[in-house]
């Protein structure tokens, strides 16, 4: 073997994330190497044009949160390879690896989470899609938590033994990373949300007459039964 | 300067050999992709070189040129990325072994280094040996499929360094290998059994005919009559798959990624039931790049179509020509593949669209003929046995008694499989009663004058079509096979007569 040297680790950083095919979501790990080079992005994964933009975003993000877009190659790759990826939410991670790979985030906690969301330009977090999936396959993957869109955060809390933590924007989701502010996870409280939709505006008493009818919905209603009703 | 790694692709279920060549040139440093790269296969570049640098290694500098030949056919995927990278490390001068001639390799790499699974690498290793290879080089995840090709040695790696230092000989690593008895032994405890099914002796009967002989079965009842519960436990009645049938069904399911990571083989029957939505790319295969449709992954197995009639009829027109042949050939821009799909056809449909028995439907009798005449002639002949589920009786629905198991059924259809397998010795294309040819028919389903006498009746009488002759000897054989009587008698060929309903247009 050549007199290969070893190149120190801190350049590469890997983070964790999820998309959703069907309705199960399947683990994606974000890779990020900041190499030597002229300055280049290059997005690797099979990624669709939403996916192709987060280059953009990701930087302009990064520079408004106060950040240095490292200069030199930087490759990204999102995978497994051969599956097409789709949307907007590998903005974050993609972000976070950055600040990893370039020596601008100093946190031990990117293996325990995994990590959903869309970027706007000055940093803050956007909503996106599948997060309940993504929650339950985070759990299945034994990942201590999720981070995840403010918006999302109910959703997510939903998955019960993880930690959910709200993210606002890029630069409070470092800060969490690397131990410097604390974000409660976000709880649901279950019964209370069940609770809620009881107050429902419609009754039966509205109904006059009918008293076969309803008992018939009331059985159906007991077993799960289909029913036509033919009036 | 330059280097030859040995790795391999899969086109249809067969792979064929990729040479990766690597030349580290002069030049402006530039690395040029040849070999009709797709859009995975292009990003290796970039996988490649940030892999090796956080190996520990250096990317060249200077003109590399990789060539992945043969050059006129399409490379997919990201199973290249390893051979890639030793390809360069050979080149650079930076692997210095004599050992890549004697392996394949494929594998998928992350930017550290490590090495992922990919898809299609039973059928890599199958042609890795028939070339006469030493070994191969796999991910560890992909390690327990690759094993069960015996005579080769399967090395799982776990990053590319290792990679490296296997083929210099600085470190040892052991061959995965897999346990074939363990393998096949894990899978007899069915969940489902015919014993759960009340009443219906005479399906049950049908099915474990057709299970004998591999023959296509049609079922015909109203809702309500375990139509499906019945079809769902026909797998629980097959004889274990073999071996050779496990890999080629392996095969398969491997390219189309459906394997479980860690998984070595399929040793279970598959069981496919597409829904009656289903596309003729859906059931077939096809896509840009052709790949294996349900037909295919139904293969050695049973395809269950619930429904029957209300399949696009273009869509089961489609299927006459591989329920014929046992294989598929599909034709797209980029290619032509054939996969096979020598399955088991069980289907299901209402009597009426109405789901009433004919004399109760308030269809009429116009509607009815339509509702059937969607099963085109063509198709209903290639299905050997039309079994009516009647409706099932009070006194059966509420009976206590269990009926007989499926490990019993199943003893009987072993033993009948094994005469045919004996009879069809030496002829490798047939395995079973169902995939006779007129040869066979002559030679083995040869009847005594009686039998001719009451067969000749039979089809005259109830107005039997041609085309049930061939199919009623096929079932009458099965039958006999089962009791293991050496000849055709009058008692098997009437009971195989019940089983052409509707050629006997009995509704109509």
């Amino acid at each position: 073997m050549g007199a290969g040297f070893l190149v120190s680790s801190f350049m590469l950083a890997k983070v964790c994330s999820a998309a959703v095919n069907g309705i199960e979501a399947y683990p994606v790990e974000v890779e990020v190497n900041a190499g030597w080079g002229d300055t280049l992005v290059v997005l690797l994964g099979l990624p669709d044009a939403a996916v192709k933009e987060s280059r953009d975003r990701v930087s302009t993000a990064l520079t408004n949160s106060g950040y240095n877009f490292p200069l030199g190659r930087t490759t990204i790759n999102l995978a497994p390879a051969d599956v097409k990826k789709e949307g907007p939410s590998f903005d974050l991670p993609i972000a976070l690896g950055i600040l990893a790979a370039s020596e601008q985030l100093d946190a031990d906690q990117l293996d325990n989470f995994v990590i959903v969301g869309e970027l706007a330009l000055t940093g803050a977090i956007r909503s996106c899609r599948g997060v309940l999936p993504i929650a339950l396959c985070a759990r299945a993957a034994g990942k201590t938590g999720v981070l995840v869109p403010v918006e999302n955060a109910a959703e997510a809390a939903v998955v019960e033994g993880l930690q959910v933590i709200p993210v606002p924007n890029l630069r409070a989701a470092a800060q969490f990373l690397e131990g410097e502010i604390k974000i409660a996870p976000a709880r649901v409280n279950l019964a209370e949300l069940f609770a809620q939709d009881q107050g429902d505006d419609l009754d039966f008493a509205e109904v006059k007459g009918q008293e076969n009818v309803k008992r018939a919905l009331e059985i159906a209603a007991a077993g799960g039964h289909n029913v036509l009703l033919l009036l | 300067m330059l280097a030859k790694v040995c790795s391999a692709a899969v086109n249809g279920i067969e792979a064929y050999p990729v040479e990766v060549e690597v030349n580290a040139g002069y030049g402006d440093t530039l690395v040029i992709l040849l070999g009709l790269p797709d859009a995975a296969v292009k990003e290796s570049r970039d996988r490649v070189s940030t892999a090796l640098t956080n190996s520990g290694f250096k990317f060249p500098m200077g003109r590399t040129t990789i060539n992945l030949a043969p050059a006129d056919v399409k490379k997919e995927g990201p199973s290249f990325d390893l051979p890639i990278a030793l390809g360069i490390l050979a080149a650079s001068e930076q692997l210095e072994t004599d050992q890549l001639e004697n392996f394949v390799i494929v594998g998928e790499l992350a930017l550290s280094g490590a090495i992922r699974s990919c898809r299609g690498i039973l059928p890599i290793a199958l042609n890795a040996r028939a070339s006469g290879k030493t070994g191969i080089l796999v991910p560890e995840e992909n390690a327990a499929e690759a094993a069960v090709v015996q005579g080769l040695q399967v090395i799982p790696v776990p990053n590319l360094r290792a990679a490296a230092q296997f083929l210099e000989g600085e470190i040892k690593i052991a061959p995965a290998r897999v346990d074939l008895v363990q393998i096949f032994a894990q899978n007899h405890s069915d969940d489902l059994d015919f014993a759960e099914v009340k009443g219906q002796e005479s399906v049950k009967r049908a099915l474990e005919i057709a299970a004998a002989g591999f023959h296509n079965v049609l079922l015909i009842g109203v809702p309500g009559t375990g139509k499906s519960m019945l079809a769902k436990r026909l797998p629980s009645i097959l004889p274990p798959l073999t071996l050779d049938e496990a890999l080629e069904t392996t095969k398969i399911h491997s390219i189309v990624g459906l394997l479980a990571p860690g998984q070595a083989l399929v040793t279970r029957r598959p069981f496919r039931t597409p829904h009656h939505t289903a596309s003729d790319a859906g059931l077939l295969g096809g896509n840009i790049n052709p790949t294996p449709g349900e037909i295919s992954l139904a293969h050695h197995g049973i395809l269950f179509l619930d429904e029957l009639p209300e399949f696009k009829r273009s869509v089961l027109e489609t299927m006459r020509q591989p329920l014929e042949d046992g294989r598929v050939t599909i034709s797209r821009a980029a290619g032509t593949m054939t996969f096979p799909a020598q399955f088991m056809l069980v289907a299901a449909m209402n009597p009426t669209p109405d789901g009433k028995m004919p004399g109760e439907s308030r269809s009429s009798p116009r509607e009815i003929q339509n509702y059937l005449g969607r099963i085109s002639g063509p198709l209903l002949d290639r299905i050997d046995l039309h079994v009516e589920a009647p409706p099932v009786k009070f006194r059966e629905m509420t009976s206590s008694g269990t009926g007989e198991t499926s490990a019993q059924i199943r003893d009987r259809v072993v033993a009948a499989r094994q005469i045919q397998l004996a009879r069809f010795k030496g002829k490798p294309k047939i395995t079973c009663n169902a995939r006779m040819g007129p040869k066979e028919l002559k030679a083995f389903c040869e009847l005594d004058e009686p039998t001719k006498e009451l067969l000749k009746m039979a089809m005259t009488d109830l107005n039997l079509s041609a085309r049930a002759y061939d199919r009623i000897l096929k079932v009458a054989r099965t039958i006999a096979d089962l009791v293991a009587a050496e000849t055709i008698t009058a008692e098997h060929i009437s009971e195989a007569i019940q089983y052409r309903s509707l050629d006997r247009q009995l509704w109509t």
